[in-house]
């Protein structure tokens, strides 16, 4: 087992308890934390698969972003009766029993890929690829994704804002 | 050792681990944290098959599903914070009726 093949074994450990934490926490700020370090293996794990631009992308928004965001929600939202943010679970059984089916079909998918055992390098810069294709191939994507983002900022900053009567 | 087929399955697993919080959990909140391991799970696949066609057209679509999920995140969590002004309760189960 080479050194690589280690760190990003280590890596995917570490996200797949994370995650499998949220299932069984109870506090959600919990929650949110072990999304952070679910995030950043899964940053890690995009490292080691040469794409680090879209790695150092994941950390900025989702873990510097998006989980502030999740954290100013439930600080200013969850509160039981005793103060502290906990949330219960219902369903469980028919929900793992859904899981479970998906989780069985699987191995049968993954299995039909056949990849070679090592990693691709590439010469060039990804970030140079990504830039140019930004700018060109995916432009209108571009445009168009900037826009919802804007629009999203406005609706979301309209909707919090302190309602007036109508 | 075929790091990407490993890859390919903690996608999987992800996915479903997303898919049961969302299921499972009353609180906004909880489902939103779902939702996001999702989307996390889709980028890792487009991450992976990125990198065994050497074609970085998978990292322009992660690219695109971080933001959409960030402007997802945003607006739930404003909406959120209106019904939670409005009924005082984030539990999903007690948010069952359209009007005041």
């Amino acid at each position: 087992m080479t050194f690589t093949e280690t760190v990003l074994l280590v890596f995917m450990v570490f996200a797949a308890v994370s995650a499998l934490g949220i299932v069984f926490t109870k506090n959600v700020l919990h929650a949110a934390m072990l999304l952070v370090a679910v995030l950043i293996s899964l940053a890690a794990i995009f490292v080691l698969f040469q794409a680090e631009f879209v790695a150092v992308v994941q950390i900025l928004v989702y873990a510097g972003g998006i989980v502030v965001l999740l954290a100013f929600g439930i600080m200013m939202t969850n509160r039981d009766r005793s103060g502290r943010p906990v949330s219960g679970s219902q369903m469980l059984v028919p929900a793992v029993i859904i899981a479970a089916f998906l989780m069985a079909f699987l191995p049968k998918i993954v299995g039909q890929f056949n990849f070679s055992t090592e990693l691709n390098k590439s010469n060039q810069s990804d970030v140079e690829i990504i830039g140019i294709g930004f700018m060109t191939e995916y432009l209108l994507a571009f445009e168009l994704i900037a826009f919802i983002l804007l629009a999203v900022l406005v609706g979301a900053s309209f909707i919090g804002k302190k309602q007036t009567e109508l | 050792m075929e790091v990407g087929t490993w890859a390919l399955y903690l996608g999987g697993f992800l996915f479903v681990v997303g898919l049961l919080v969302v299921l499972t959990k009353k609180n906004i909140i909880f489902v939103l944290i779902g939702t996001e391991l999702m989307l996390n799970a889709a980028n890792l696949n487009l991450i992976v098959f990125s990198n065994r066609w050497s074609d970085t057209d998978g990292q322009v679509f992660a690219l695109f599903t971080i933001v959409i999920a960030a402007a997802e995140v945003a607006i739930a969590l404003a909406l959120l914070l209106n019904i939670f002004k409005l009924r005082g309760t984030s539990n999903l189960d007690e948010l069952n009726e359209l009007g005041h």
